[in-house]
């Protein structure tokens, strides 16, 4: 991976002398336990208003999550309001149910639904991306989010064409440019992120993540047979289906979470670990074997509680993500400058996540 | 009175200011440590929400705010002015483990209440807006799925056939709702004696059910069982009922990765199979009802159900079964 190095580029972009490099580490104070009360009550005020709470819930958890993110003495602030996002959601949740309704009735009418809402998948791009970041802020200094909606026609429905035309080949440009697109269009104030990672570190993690799935299913397809006496096409037999099915999980879930985790590590380290910002660099050191313990030990305990352990498992999650992640810091972190303020709505975001619209970040 | 101990930041640059907070009785709000003291209202002064121990943050008319980590320190400074607000109760809810328990129970048996009582009861009201008819859009395909991958013709003869259309005709001739009710006839091949209701009013019974049969009566019955699914209209319910279920528990689980597809995806199972019980048993209901109304014995559907139980061994004969998503046989020969 030849990508230049963080002081090549910080004395490049800065031509002041250089002043102290020191590292940051992100650190996630939150607990399972403190948690899992504000989560737990959440989900019951949301049942009881019959989710018009949600609203004030998705705040609440928001503002605990950047509340508890440290970096450089100072924590992040969500500035979420729940009336603006009861609104996005009411939006989003009309929409589902007008696609709900309409795709029981007729499937012609429903693939042109989709059709249309993939046209318009780009500006509830813009519109979710500039929302997430408008009410986020560092030492009350907001993010922003420029409004690129060429940019976003050209990944959103350019690329996303691409990738049926080539079979699938373009993806890990895709990826790439989906990155770029999230990442270069955010400011910390008036300053710009940059991505500096390009598409050909997305091909070897993807033909990596490849080989490995391959890799793993045929060891979940050995195993599964040396362990049942079953071949994979018991798959077929509703039969059978129902005794090895356990087997099948015990299996094939472990192998697919370790693939899972290699990729969302190297996407992690190769886009978070690859942003710069002025003279300053993030740096991401997630590890496989890390994040698969994790990831397991998380899916485990979740099955065993029937959900209890969810909150516990946000926590450790945000833990490990931030604890692998510091900003290298050229200089001092005081010379950010506040950019224009400007309203946004999260109609965009709750669409987005409502129909799972994978923006990228 | 010593000052609170808080970061200022101006919302203009990115530095950051210790400063001593004071809020005094005249309800100011007093920063010292900036060189000038600097003065806010309090009544202007925008105060976060307390979340957890992380910081507070008061909002100052300017667009300037502090950020303040002891909690108790503000709370106590904002109690002695009397400015204690509602926005505190969530909060106290949060902090203490007896009602985060509690609340666990509630929700509980709240979500057990709605699977139970609830999402059924919304999901009769719902389907009592669409007219009959529409019923049959649901299934509109399923009929020639299941030609295409499991049936072949009937092989029985067509005078059989015809004698058993007519005593389905005179069965539903009464029924006054929209559902067109017609009686199909298939070899069912690896699917065996079964009977089902497609929720347009077509009901498709197979070959071997018809030879299993010792009497009419006892295929009467399970007509009548199969009428009682497209009257009650369960395959519109169970389609209001399963998407329900489903948004409770997306809703309930959120997005944890992998696993929240097990645990949204297992309940989800087992309440659409607890669902589809409560069906079977109304369709019993139904069935018992046009027994008494006809004067035909009990005894016929227990015989039937008896021997679909002996022949395909108490629900274990696949997933499509005929008894697989249906009540206990013993359970449901009792009365």
């Amino acid at each position: 991976m030849e990508t230049p190095t963080a002081d090549a580029i910080a004395s490049a972009s800065d031509p002041r002398p250089q002043s102290s490099t020191t590292v940051e580490q992100f650190r996630f104070t939150g607990t399972g336990g403190e948690y899992f009360r504000i989560w737990i009550v959440n989900l019951l005020l949301s049942v009881i208003t019959l989710g018009i709470y949600s609203a004030w819930a998705k705040v609440r958890r928001m503002r605990y999550f950047y509340g508890n993110t440290h970096l450089a003495g100072d924590v992040f602030e969500y500035h979420g309001q729940p009336r603006q996002i009861l609104k996005g959601r009411l939006i989003a949740f009309g929409m589902f149910m007008v696609y709900f309704i309409v795709s029981a009735l007729s499937e012609l009418a429903s693939v042109l639904l989709a059709l249309i809402f993939f046209f318009f998948v780009p500006w509830f791009a813009v519109k979710a991306l500039t929302f997430r970041a408008r009410m986020s802020s560092y030492r009350n200094i907001r993010f922003g989010f420029e409004q690129d909606h060429h940019g976003a026609a050209k990944v959103f429905i350019g690329f996303t064409l691409l990738i049926g035309i080539t079979l699938g080949f373009f993806y890990p440009y895709f990826a790439y440019a989906r990155y770029q697109f999230a990442i270069n269009n955010t400011s910390y104030g008036k300053t710009r992120l940059n991505l500096l990672a390009g598409p050909g570190v997305f091909y070897w993690i993807y033909s990596r993540a490849a080989l490995l799935y391959i890799a793993a299913i045929a060891v979940g397809i050995f195993a599964f047979r040396a362990w049942s006496g079953f071949g994979i096409d018991v798959l077929n037999d509703p039969k059978k289906f129902g005794a090895v099915a356990p087997m099948l999980v015990i299996v094939f879930l472990p192998l697919l979470l370790l693939v899972g985790a290699f990729l969302n590590k190297c996407l992690q380290n190769a886009t978070l670990g690859n942003v710069t910002i002025h003279q300053h660099r993030l740096l991401s050191g997630m590890q496989t074997g890390q994040l698969f313990w994790l990831y397991l030990s998380n899916t485990v305990l979740i099955v065993l509680t029937l959900g209890i352990f969810i909150p516990w498992a946000h926590v450790r999650m945000a833990q490990y993500r931030f604890e692998r992640l510091a900003l290298e810091a050229h200089g001092s972190l005081d010379e950010f400058i506040a950019g224009e303020s400007s309203a946004a709505g999260a109609a965009g975001e709750e669409i987005s996540d409502m129909f799972d619209v994978d923006l990228g970040l | 009175m010593t000052g609170i101990q808080a970061q200022f930041f101006d919302g203009r640059s990115s530095v950051r200011h210790p400063v001593e907070l004071e809020i005094d009785a005249a309800g100011v709000v007093r920063l010292t440590g900036l060189g000038e003291t600097r003065e806010y209202p309090l009544n202007e002064t925008r105060i976060s929400e307390r979340i957890g121990h992380t910081p507070r943050t008061l909002r100052f008319p300017d667009g300037s705010a502090c950020q303040v980590l002891d909690n108790d320190a503000i709370d106590a400074a904002l109690e002695a002015l009397d400015s204690t607000s509602a926005q505190h109760d969530v909060h106290r809810l949060e902090s203490q483990w007896t009602y985060a328990v509690l609340a666990l129970i509630a929700l509980i048996a709240i979500v057990w209440a709605a699977i139970q009582y609830g999402i059924p009861a919304a999901a009769r009201h719902v389907a009592a807006v669409f007219p009959p008819r529409a019923d049959a859009l649901i299934g509109a395909q399923a009929l020639e799925l299941l030609d295409h991958g499991y049936f072949s013709p009937s092989k029985l003869p067509p005078e059989r056939q015809q004698q058993l259309r007519d005593e389905f005709a005179a069965m539903t001739r009464d029924l006054d709702d929209t559902h067109e009710y017609r009686l199909e006839f298939r070899h069912g091949g690896e699917l065996g004696a079964n009977a089902f209701a497609l929720p347009s009013g077509i009901v498709v019974m197979t070959d071997e059910l018809v030879e299993l049969a010792q009497a009419d009566q006892e295929l009467q019955t399970v007509l009548a069982h199969e009428i009682g699914h497209v009257v009650h209209r369960h395959s519109l319910r169970m389609l209001l009922q399963s998407s329900a279920t489903s948004l409770l528990m997306i809703g309930l689980t959120g997005d944890v990765s992998s696993a929240s597809v097990l645990v949204a995806g297992v309940p989800t199972a087992l309440v659409q199979a607890k669902h589809s019980r409560q069906f079977e048993a109304e369709a019993d209901a139904y069935a018992y009802a046009w027994m008494d109304r006809n004067g035909i014995s009990h005894q016929y559907f227990r015989d039937m159900l008896a021997r679909l139980e002996k022949k395909y061994g108490g629900g274990d004969a696949g997933a499509m079964s005929w008894l697989s998503s249906h009540p206990k046989t013993a359970e449901r020969i009792r009365d």
